[in-house]
């Protein structure tokens, strides 16, 4: 009949292909991504192959702090680290969905691959004494495997070392007058953006939908911002001075200027605001003076009505630190005592081998202080992240690794944050500078 | 008249079903074999088997070989229940081991058939909602492509490489892990 001729995929309903292709194992998938087009699309379109190599659960937490050549591990117990490369830099810059981006460039600590970054191009038509660029990561293995990585200007406070610039604005009041009364963010923005797709740096033009976040002059804060990005749903948010946030679009080259809830609008830039995505998608937090602490997630079902939602409000005073202290489950690595003693005089990026943590890490129970068991804390807490998956906030008092359960008001042990022999090189300075929780991913370019 | 679900056992298995292919062909089964499609069933439960069922989209020949599974499933469906309500007994496990052995050889036998044949049995299984049956079928051609390359798994199902070889060769950079 000539049936044996035809092609026989296409006799099937997606449906029925898609569950054919479902029970094949991700190799098999794909080199079936390769036989033709609609092959691709279905497996694309379902996310059939990416499912087993997706970043899905987490592993643990990239810590960088003052005074470290490296950054430290906190690993979960039950994360399969095993061969797990760190970087080799003093200070991680971003983690995006399993790729970490580091001075020399980017590293996928699950499959040991890096890429090094050419320099980027300088800035555009800005003067640079007035603005500074960071990097950030996008990578979404479910979109594409390709990722981008966005250098986006921030406006220099003054305190922050325009004084070293040899060109002082003071020089030239004319200069200074009109950027400081110049609209930012402006439009278009014009980032240098990274993709791996090409190798190269490009700069990308993206055009404001909505008000801008204020003046030049406005942003001029004398404290630091914690430049955390998240990456969701084909855009890039990223946490900038006076706690907006940019939230950039992928696919549109359109970027929009969310404004931090009144909250933390009203705290002029000196509270210790995190971004970070968790179960629902992007979420904002941070600790009042009261010891509250306050998160909103990022509502964007509605186009024009973009806007935080406040989600919880968690009393942290009357909780926790309860005495003694169980720790022993999440894992300090101290990988910058062990190289010290180790002596091997390996310069390549450590490469972690783990051993004695079969338990898998149950974040719903045990080892949950309860609120009757605790007392009162003496220090501050200091957010580190947000669990990519579960409503859990991961924080430190004094170097006490936490996690504090939103849904249920749980405070959970971690493990002692304060490195090996840390206080020989940092004394009094000893400081958690930034946080990255981290998602091994199989999947993409790198 | 005896209805489905009746609990009256006797009464269902002696129901008979009758079903009717693309080719005008009919087919008597018991209603125990019948209703391990899920789209019989529902029919069965409307009441509008009367006259029998038309089954436009299968042929004879499929429908033939779905019928066997269905007969053979359908018994091994009843024997599950008699050996469970007697769990305790050593005997029965035996004999249910040897049934589900029976089973898988079963299975294994009725696959042996060409891709074509393949194709249709799993769009017949789609049609008439007879889980296991797609189970297995769809299982089927997933294993077949175990360890091939795109090249040999187009070949295998006639699929035309519409791929321009940039475009190929993107995919593959996509996941190199897979091709190493």
């Amino acid at each position: 009949m000539g049936r044996q001729e035809e092609d026989l995929s296409a006799l099937l309903p997606d449906d029925v292909l898609a569950a054919v292709l479902r029970r094949v194992a991700p190799r098999g998938l794909a080199a079936c991504r390769c036989a033709c087009r609609s092959w691709r699309a279905l497996i694309d379109g379902r996310r059939l192959l990416r499912a087993d190599l997706l970043p899905h659960s987490l592993a643990g937490f990239f810590l960088c702090y003052n005074a470290l050549d490296l950054p430290e591990f906190l690993a979960r117990p039950g994360a399969d680290l095993a061969g797990l490369t760190l970087p080799r830099a003093t200070v991680v810059q971003d983690h995006c969905n399993g790729l970490v981006l580091d001075w020399h460039g980017v590293l996928n600590p699950a499959t040991g691959r890096r890429a090094y970054l050419p320099d980027p191009p300088p800035l555009p038509a800005l003067p640079e004494e007035y603005f500074l660029e960071y990097d950030h990561l996008a990578f979404d293995p479910a979109e594409s495997p390709h990722y981008q990585v966005f250098s986006v200007p921030s406006v220099l406070p003054a305190a922050f070392g325009r004084g070293m610039v040899a060109a002082d604005p003071a020089a030239d009041p004319a200069v200074h007058a009109a950027v400081s009364r110049s609209e930012w963010p402006p439009s278009p923005l014009v980032p240098s953006v990274f993709s791996s797709r090409t190798g190269r740096w490009e700069e990308r033009s993206f055009v404001r939908e909505g008000e801008a976040a204020g003046t030049v002059a406005d942003m001029d804060y004398d404290s630091e911002v914690a430049q955390h990005s998240v990456c969701w749903r084909g855009a890039l948010y990223v946490h900038r001075e006076s706690d907006f946030v940019f939230r950039i679009s992928l696919l549109e080259d359109t970027y929009r200027v969310i404004k931090p809830p009144k909250e933390i609008e009203a705290l002029r830039g000196q509270s210790l605001v995190t971004l970070g995505r968790s179960q629902k998608g992007v979420y904002i937090a941070f600790i009042d003076s009261k010891r509250h602490l306050c998160v909103w997630t990022f509502d964007d079902d509605a186009r024009d009505k973009m806007d935080w939602k406040q989600r919880y409000r968690c009393d942290l005073s009357g909780l926790a630190l309860a005495t003694p202290r169980r720790y022993g489950r999440w894992i300090l690595q101290n990988a910058n005592n062990s190289r010290d003693e180790g002596g091997n005089g390996n310069d390549d990026e450590g490469v972690l081998a783990l051993a004695g943590q079969e338990t898998e890490w149950d974040s719903d129970d045990e080892d949950i202080l309860g609120t009757e068991d605790a007392i009162q804390g003496r220090y501050g807490f200091t957010i580190l992240g947000f669990h990519p998956y579960k409503e859990i906030v991961f924080l430190h008092t004094s170097f006490r690794g936490l996690a504090y359960h939103l849904k249920s008001s749980k405070l959970e042990d971690l493990d002692d944050l304060y490195p090996k022999n840390y206080n020989d090189v940092a004394g009094f300075c000893a400081r958690i500078e930034n946080a990255f929780p981290y998602t091994p991913c199989w999947m993409g370019e790198l | 008249m005896a209805s489905a679900g009746s609990g009256d056992e006797k009464a269902a298995a002696a129901a008979m079903i009758t079903l009717i292919s693309s080719d005008n062909e009919k087919f008597e089964v018991t209603e125990a074999t019948a209703t391990l499609s899920q789209t019989i069933r529902h029919m069965i439960e409307d009441g509008c088997t009367d006259g029998g069922v038309p089954l436009p989209n299968v042929t004879s020949k499929i429908l033939a070989r779905v019928i066997e599974y269905c007969k053979k499933h359908a018994t091994a469906a009843a024997g599950e229940e008699g050996s469970s309500s007697s769990f305790s007994d050593a005997a029965f496990l035996e004999v249910d081991r040897a049934f589900l052995e029976e089973l898988e050889e079963f299975d294994d036998a009725f696959l042996e058939v060409d891709r074509a044949t393949l194709f249709d049995l799993i769009l017949a299984a789609n049609y008439l909602d007879i889980k296991g049956l797609l189970n297995l079928t769809c299982q089927k051609v997933a294993d077949s492509v175990k360890g091939k390359t795109p090249e040999q798994i187009r070949e295998m199902y006639n699929i035309v490489n519409d791929l321009t070889p940039e475009e190929e060769a993107e995919i593959r950079r996509e996941t190199q892990w897979a091709f190493e």
